[in-house]
């Protein structure tokens, strides 16, 4: 099975993946803040992030994650749809999520197509 | 409308007024944007005679037609302005992520009017425009007053999203080598611009948008730029993998083949030690790469420092800063030059008019005309702690800081020393010594905002061979083209170094899908073509005059030492013909039938 992979090493920050994602998405519009994958931008470093489940409510404990000896926000990584934050939702408040465009027809989803550094790329795995 | 917002947003800094107006259909067709529509703005609000320090002196700052697009490296946003540093227009592209936050603020173009009455910045978020109070941003650097805008802001989440335009302490005292920044980078050739801004006493503008940028042909659009970045893979395309590897210091070894890199204060030497600059050196200090918006090539490394006492990290060091904060003042230290870098980006300084004034400051230290008490220290070529400290006695007006803050021109007169500038109608010379690339010689002369070498033909010279650079023939034809060319991607919004690596037809398709109009190539180049014209007649307005189209005596030796030993710069074989190519007069000046050609009468 097809999962996209995200190398944050790669990431650039351009957001060509933000683009492409809300042209596959939006009849004829660019508009970032309708993606369902954003680039969070963490001190020097992008976090390309892809939208994932709806959640109620926020978490009670906010964690701090530590990654290659930097810490960070765990809300900051977090995929979620979450009312804390203004991301992956429309205007609306209705959640976004990735649907994995065009896993029926190849080449595969839009933002791994448009994202030139190799921050996303398609990989095979078991699960 | 689709591709453009359609709208102008013009601020009254002296009274805090903000009002929205149309960007009219035939602006938009004929000048498409950037730097084409910055200029037609400027040029008609702004009287010729109009001191850059006056309150009648306007900032306006327009996003390219495809910025915000997603059109590959369609990031920029141009800023024109009547610049202190050349008494002329000024253009000048912001990179990042500014410019496409502007089209999703709603607006193509911002005209900054007036003069606020204390520190203000400016503030464009969720559709909300004001202008608010800036005196606790007063004196501080780009980067924390980025920091301060965004930890104030009530909702942390949404501060995280704005994109942020500033001036440093140097732009803040109007000093003439000030420039425009944006998280990190700064303003293209954008000395002149920061000292405007702060004239205006606007520290900063924040933008957060939430609308969107329609395309007339959405899927027409998805598949051009996909062909685009997919063209971008291809072996074929070694210039841009070599920008994307390497950033702008790509330019440094062919520079230096054709003995084109200056040393000293454009002394006539070439600079040979790539072994101190190499790839190889540069990449033991990469952390990572950086992109504007939308831009597959993302050309800006990242680095850290940690060597000979200077010790930091931040943004490049590209060409420009390797040059003129480095070999061009004799230093090859990279520790030192790319922490000369941060500081400059820091405090809102470009480091191609900063180093090019470090380097006269140089020169007359050595001949004992600057003493060590004026410049907190001893000075001398080669001195990279010495660039480190006046890059920031510059930035905080310290000691001398405030004369050499004034830039190269002023330098050299202070110090009765005219003959010593090297630069063209009062702006420093880029880092490339012109007597070894006689085309980028004769777009030095002409460039009507100053000399800089990404709105000529760069990549055309130093990537044609020895030769070539060294030959008159048909450079002439090669600059104006080339000339219209950059004035063209400034419009389209376009970056103009991911240009030189991109195929440049694929605009004409990409525009026409993302505004539903048939747009041509030829279209695209004549937006290019009526931004020089404009500027032209302006400044000729303004007295500056094809007398101006000069290059100074501090190149007029040949040059005395590497590949292009005993050139020298042959503009008067280029000029007339220049002239002639660009329909203008002997004197320089556009002819009523050019102008009336491309309908600018």
């Amino acid at each position: 099975m097809e999962r996209i992979k995200i190398d944050f090493n790669k990431c650039t920050g351009c957001r060509m993946c933000e683009v492409a994602c809300s042209l596959s998405h939006l009849p004829d519009e660019v508009n970032p803040r309708r993606a369902r994958i954003r680039v969070l931008r963490e001190g020097e470093k992008s976090f390309p992030n892809i939208a994932g489940p709806y959640t109620e409510a926020g978490c009670n404990s906010q964690l701090l994650i530590v990654v290659d000896g930097v810490t960070y926000d765990e809300c900051a990584l977090c995929r979620a749809s979450c009312p804390m934050k203004p991301i992956f939702k429309e205007a609306d408040e209705t959640p976004l999520k990735c649907d994995f465009c065009g896993l029926m027809d190849s080449p595969g989803p839009s933002c791994v197509r448009w994202c030139h550094s190799g921050a996303l790329s398609l990989v095979e795995t078991d699960l | 409308m689709d591709g453009w917002a359609g709208k102008i947003l013009r601020v009254d800094l002296g009274s805090g007024r903000c009002a929205t107006e149309e960007l009219a259909p035939q602006d938009a067709r004929a000048f498409l944007g950037g730097r084409a529509l910055a200029v037609r703005l400027f040029t008609r609000e702004v009287a010729a005679a109009v001191d850059a320090f006056s309150a009648d002196n306007k900032l306006v700052i327009a996003a390219g037609v495809l910025t915000g697009t997603g059109a590959p490296s369609a990031a920029m946003a141009c800023a024109v302005a009547k610049s202190p540093l050349t008494g002329g227009i000024s253009a000048a592209d912001v990179p990042g992520h500014f410019g496409a936050e502007l089209k999703f603020c709603g607006y193509d173009a911002i005209i900054l009017e007036g003069r606020a009455p204390r520190p203000s910045y400016l503030s464009v978020i969720d559709g909300r425009v004001r202008v608010l109070a800036a005196e606790h941003l007063w004196n501080e650097s780009t980067d924390r007053c980025d920091e301060l805008i965004r930890q104030e802001f009530e909702d942390p989440w949404k501060a995280r999203e704005f994109h942020i335009l500033s001036i440093g302490p140097a732009g803040e005292r109007q000093a003439n080598v000030a420039t425009l920044a944006t998280r990190g980078m700064l303003a293209l050739g954008g000395a002149g611009l920061g000292a405007v801004m702060g004239n205006k006493a606007l520290k900063a503008i924040v933008l957060r948008g939430t609308r969107g940028v329609s395309v007339a042909a959405g899927k027409a659009f998805f598949g051009a730029v996909t062909d685009a970045v997919a063209a971008l893979r291809q072996e074929a395309n070694t210039l841009s993998r070599q920008l994307s590897d390497a950033g702008t210091a790509l330019f440094l070894q062919a520079a230096s083949a054709l003995g084109a890199v200056p040393v000293n204060n454009f002394s006539g030497r070439a600079f040979t030690n790539m072994a101190a600059l190499s790839d190889a050196a540069l990449a033991r200090q990469l952390s990572g790469h950086r992109g504007c918006f939308s831009c597959p090539i993302a050309c800006v490394r990242m680095t850290c420092v940690s060597a000979n006492g200077f010790r930091g990290c931040g943004e490049g060091p590209g060409y420009d800063s390797l040059v003129m904060l480095g070999t061009n003042c004799g230093v090859e230290s990279l520790a030192a030059i790319s922490a000369a870098g941060y500081a400059c980006r820091n405090l809102g300084l470009d480091p191609i008019s900063t180093g090019g004034t470090i380097a006269l400051a140089m020169q007359l230290a050595e001949e004992g005309l600057l003493g060590a008490e004026e410049l907190a220290g001893p000075l001398s070529f080669g001195d990279g702690a010495g660039v480190v400290r006046l890059c920031r006695l510059i930035g905080l007006g310290k000691d001398m800081g405030c004369v050499l803050g004034n830039g190269a021109a002023n330098l050299a007169a202070y110090c009765e020393r005219p003959e010593l500038f090297a630069g063209v109608k009062g702006r420093e010379m880029p880092p490339i010594d012109i007597r070894a690339a006689q085309g980028l010689g004769l777009h030095f002369a002409t460039s009507n905002c100053g000399p800089y070498h990404l709105s000529g033909p760069l990549a055309e010279e130093l990537l044609g061979g020895l030769d070539a650079a060294h030959k008159t023939e048909g450079k002439a034809a090669q600059v104006v083209l080339a000339q219209n060319w950059r004035a063209a991607a400034s419009s389209l919004g376009v970056c103009q170094i991911a240009f030189m690596g991109l195929d440049h037809a694929t605009f004409a398709p990409l525009l026409s899908a993302a505004t539903g109009a048939e747009v041509s190539t030829e279209e695209i180049l004549l937006a290019g073509e009526r931004a020089i014209n404009l500027e032209r007649a302006y400044n000729i307005a303004a007295g500056i005059t094809g007398a101006e189209d000069s290059l100074p005596e501090r190149l007029s030796a040949p040059m005395s030492a590497g590949p292009a030993a005993g050139q020298t710069c042959r503009l008067n074989e280029l000029l007339p013909e220049y002239y002639r190519l660009r329909g203008w007069a002997d004197d320089g000046s556009p002819s009523a039938e050019k102008l009336s050609a491309l309908g600018l009468d």
